[in-house]
């Protein structure tokens, strides 16, 4: 600063400074960009005051060179206590503002000697002086900015939220992503941290878990200005935060309507990735808020108690700094309320805490002392965010798909017989074997991921099904750490949720009717996953009514699913529950009741190649056990061959294999060859024959796998059990979309192509081809198939006949299965 | 050859406006000459072991292993109504990328020919025998002719899987 213009530096060191605060304000260890502005500034201000003419103009000269410096390491990542190199950035940009200020009213020793730590709002007054060259608080430029009308601030009741048309900048659509992934991330964490809080509600640490994420999604929302979700989550944090001091009694009320909130942000959040995802489409509006937070409000003032009716109540404001401060006791709340309400008018765009400062109602040091725990709450998670990557799911499965090759071409190399020959090689050979086998390893658990965060959410289901539905329901869950494959959990959520709300609306019973039974009033639901056999078991409990047979069949014969006088095993009868349509509920109930669902369950599990058992006692619950490939990437398979060709058959279809003496096979009406497998009649299926490999294949002289599909069985014939293996599936492309029987093919040992059978299909196949053509002869089937046309009555009288001798045989089967099991 | 002979003068239909010269892959099928683009062309292999696959069409040949990725080969001689003929050391798979990777049997490959503009005839109109739709046009090579096939026409048009019904054999 020179002497002979002291106004016209002052002024630009003013608004230097006004700037630095301004940013410093909301400056963030992980905001490198304005760190960088604030370096280039601090450098600005160097040279401004590098005459040093003056006592003052030395020691800002002094003050803005260690703030560049500080800055710097900042940036470079250099400062060994970034944190506290932050505290000393925030004092020393108050320092020089409090110095400009002075300097520009007349140099004063005293208050150059502000002391940062001891400032309350006292303090601030010298600042009240200075005029900034920020317009924002003017009221001409500002509406001239905003298009909502001004309000009178004076009221003492305030206006209502004013909700905000979503505006993304587009330099930002980066970081918005990135929230909406972390957002959602986070809100998966409220729901299971919230149910922790309800069950302990006493406990501090608890609902610290509950308000951390609550802050995150605040901070960030905040710093992206997405203001609908930044002013919910504040309301929510503060009246957590009442919970946390003990102000507040954690009641069911509050815990309704913090999930309320949670529905309220995925739908926002939801709303955004919509826009995210259609940028030039159609300005998609964001769920309303307002009501949300007017009530919120309400309830933090404690004029209403915490329930799940919404209602727009007009409350006082406050929003996060604001109410920090408060806390602090740096500034009174009707001067924090004066400013949130101009910047809820609409007559400044800015932050409240750049509002405040502008005001002098505070300093940037208390301000920023009030966004600190924000800060390190968004530290913290970044910190948590650095030991994993994302990565496309599409590189993922390439690289599983290569790593599946390399395992195949490693052996090939290593059956090659001129290894045995040579030790050294032999050594080697096999060295790298075990890497690769390794490195298929953790490929293979790059896809897995632990089943907790979906079993969190069916927590959340139980707790809203059981409260809608006036029961008392626990949810216990077990085995949240087992890993399953990515694709696999994300497909395994809806049916996870019908099913759950099965078992919490029609197994547990009402408390008084569980009461009359004798049994504790509060139901109880097991949800669990464990592995067994080289399969992920998740096993849906209840301590219900359990199914009951006699209903079940009442209903199946009135819908003519079965006739009136069949026989129809357990099993089979439970299985009635999957047919589309089939509601076992006498009243419809918006929870479920109407018949859709199981049969979309069953259909769900088959696609991911599993399988669901259920068993039941009438009056003690029933389990549903669901049987899961580890991975959708690879199965494990039974290779065996008919003529030249190699067929997989997957391990979880497969009950067992045999090859039958003479007198377990039979033939019915001549149509086709039963086997007869420890009492039960699973017809044969001449595979090679159907696919026009082979003739008919004697099964006494060859292999016969019994595989399981739906409910009943086949035995495939087939000429040779190969071996097992585990082989990586390959789609076959949608050129062959339409192949019946076959799921996909492998790559096997020798670097041929075996195909992958599909059971379902092949006895659909076998019913709706073979059949008929077996007709008297034993030639080929296909042949003598072409020529039937005319004998389309037989066909289709064979085919209902097989239908019907399927169902019999099920009952026969699934008893036996279950027997051994 | 000799019904080719006969096109240059069935001109007309063909919207030449565009251009269909360029450098083209030349292939033996049954005594003919084809030819089809070189932009089309991912790589030519040896037979491999091919894998039948059931249900399909009598020119699938089945599906064969290209470094881990399954692809289908069609017998192009079967397809054209061709004797099928014993594999030599000539017999070839192209694959062509038609969308998707499939590979093609041909008796033998020839060359990669540059053909000019003026060294492309339009299809010929050969009667309701042969399919002319396949056909981008025919090319002069000094005399020989090349059929220039739309390799995707050939290969996209028809389903490989067939229908479900009393009738396949």
């Amino acid at each position: 600063m020179s002497d002979n213009n002291p106004k016209q530096d002052g002024g630009d060191v003013s608004s230097l400074l006004a700037q630095m605060q301004e940013v410093a304000v909301f400056l963030d260890l992980d905001d490198l960009i304005s760190m960088a502005k604030l370096h280039g500034w601090a450098e600005a201000l160097t040279d401004l005051s590098s005459p040093a003419s003056t006592q003052a103009n030395a020691e800002m000269f002094e003050k803005a060179r260690t703030l560049a410096t500080h800055l710097e390491a900042l940036v470079l990542g250099s400062a060994k206590n970034p944190d506290e190199t932050l505290e000393s950035v925030h004092m020393l940009i108050q320092e020089l503002g409090t110095d400009a200020v002075t300097m520009k009213s007349g140099p004063s020793a005293e208050s150059v000697q502000a002391d940062p730590s001891s400032d309350g709002p006292a303090q601030t007054e010298p600042l009240a002086a200075t005029e900034t060259s920020q317009p924002a608080t003017e009221p001409d430029t500002a509406s001239a900015e905003s298009s909502t009308q001004p309000e009178p601030p004076a009221e003492p009741t305030e206006p209502p939220y004013d909700q905000e048309p979503l505006f993304i900048n587009s330099g930002e659509t980066e970081f918005v992503q990135g929230f909406i992934e972390e957002a959602t991330e986070h809100i998966e964490g409220i729901e299971s941290a919230v149910l922790e809080v309800e069950r302990a509600p006493e406990d501090g640490d608890k609902i610290n878990d509950l308000f951390r994420p609550f802050h995150t999604i605040k901070g960030m929302a905040g710093f992206l200005n997405l203001r609908d979700i930044n002013c919910v989550t504040h309301e929510v944090e503060t009246l957590l935060d009442q919970g946390r001091k003990g102000d507040r009694k954690i009641t069911g009320g509050l815990i309704d309507l913090v999930f309320e909130v949670v529905d309220i942000l995925k739908s926002q959040i939801s709303a955004i990735a919509n826009y995210m995802a259609n940028p030039n489409g159609e300005m998609v509006p964001q769920p309303p808020v307002v009501d949300m937070i007017g009530h919120l409000r309400a309830v933090v003032a404690g004029r209403i108690e915490p329930t799940t009716q919404a209602k727009a109540i007009p409350g006082s404001g406050a929003c996060k700094v604001g109410e920090n401060l408060v806390e602090q006791g740096s500034a009174s709340q009707a001067v924090v309320d004066c400013a949130l309400d101009r910047q809820k008018s609409g007559l400044t765009t800015e932050k409240t805490g750049a509002i405040l400062i502008k005001d002098k109602a505070v300093t940037p040091k208390q301000v920023s002392q009030a966004i600190r725990p924000q800060t390190q709450a968004a530290a913290g998670q970044v910190s948590v965010a650095e030991q994993s990557v994302r990565i496309d799911t599409k590189k993922l499965d390439q690289l599983v798909d290569m790593v599946g090759e390399l395992v195949i071409a490693q052996t090939l190399v290593g059956t090659n017989p001129q290894i045995a020959d040579d030790p050294l090689l032999s050594k080697d050979v096999n060295q790298v074997g075990k890497i690769v086998r390794e490195v298929q390893e953790v490929a293979m658990g790059m896809r897995m991921l632990p089943i907790g965060s979906t079993f969190q959410r069916m927590a959340r289901l139980v707790r809203d099904v059981s409260r809608k539905a006036g029961k008392n329901v626990e949810l216990h869950i077990t085995g949240e750490e087992t890993e399953l494959d990515k694709n696999v959990i994300q497909q395994i959520g809806d049916p996870l949720v019908h099913m759950i709300r099965n078992a919490v609306d029609h197994g547990i019973e009402n408390p008084e009717d569980r009461k009359e039974m004798g049994k504790n009033p509060t139901g109880n639901v097991h949800l669990s996953a464990y592995h067994h056999g080289g399969n992920i078991v998740i096993e849906i409990q209840d301590d219900g009514q359990g199914l009951d047979r006699e209903k079940l069949i009442a209903k199946a014969v009135e819908r003519g699913v079965v006739g009136p006088e069949e026989e129809i095993s357990e099993q089979a009868t439970y299985h009635l529950i999957f047919a589309s349509g089939f509601s076992m509920a006498d009243t419809i109930t918006d929870i479920s009741g109407r018949g859709v669902g199981m049969d979309v369950v069953k259909r769900n599990i088959e696609q991911l190649r599993g399988r669901i058992d259920i068993t039941s006692e009438k009056g003690s619950g029933s389990t549903f056990s669901i049987r899961l490939p580890l991975t959708l990437a690879i199965i494990d398979g039974m290779i065996v061959r008919i003529g030249q060709s190699r067929f997989i058959i997957p391990t979880i279809s497969i009950e067992q294999s045999l090859r039958p003496l003479p007198d377990q096979i039979s033939t019915v009406q001549h149509k086709g060859e039963l086997i007869n497998v420890r009492g039960e009649l699973v017809p044969v299926v001449q595979l090679g024959q159907m696919f026009g490999i082979t003739d008919r294949i004697d099964p006494c002289e060859a292999m016969v796998v019994i595989a399981q599909c739906d409910d009943r069985k086949i035995g495939i014939v087939v000429e040779e059990l190969i071996g097992q293996q585990q082989v990586v599936i390959k789609s076959l492309g949608e050129r062959f979309e339409r192949l019946r029987g076959i799921s996909g093919a492998a790559i096997l040992g020798d670097g041929r192509i075996g195909l992958i059978l599909e059971t379902l299909g092949i006895e659909t196949l076998h019913n709706s081809k073979v059949l008929p053509g077996r007709i008297g002869t034993t030639n080929s089937a296909l042949n003598t198939a072409s020529q039937c046309s005319p004998h389309s009555e037989i066909q289709s009288t064979a085919t209902v006949e097989a239908g019907v001798n399927a169902t019999t045989d099920i009952g026969v089967d699934l008893d036996a299965e279950h027997v051994a099991t | 050859m000799d019904a080719a002979v006969a096109t240059p003068e069935a001109a007309t239909a063909v919207a030449s406006n565009v251009s269909l010269a360029g450098k083209y892959l030349t292939f033996y099928l049954g005594g003919e000459e084809y030819g089809l683009e070189i932009l089309k062309v991912r790589e030519i292999i040896g037979v491999l072991e091919v894998t039948m696959v059931p249900q399909t069409e009598k020119f699938v040949e089945g599906v064969f292993n290209l470094r881990g990725k399954v692809i289908p080969v069609v017998d192009l001689r079967e397809m054209f109504g061709l004797d099928r003929v014993e594999h030599t050391e000539e017999t070839c798979v192209i694959v062509v990328d038609v969308g998707m990777m499939m590979g093609i049997i041909v008796d033998s490959v020839e060359e990669v020919r540059d053909f000019k503009e003026g060294e492309i005839a339009p299809p010929p109109r050969l009667g309701a025998s042969v399919d002319a739709t396949f056909i981008l046009g025919m090319g002069n090579d000094n005399g020989r002719v090349k059929i220039l096939l739309d390799i995707d026409k050939v290969l996209t048009s028809g389903e490989l899987v067939k229908i479900e019904d009393g009738t396949d054999a």
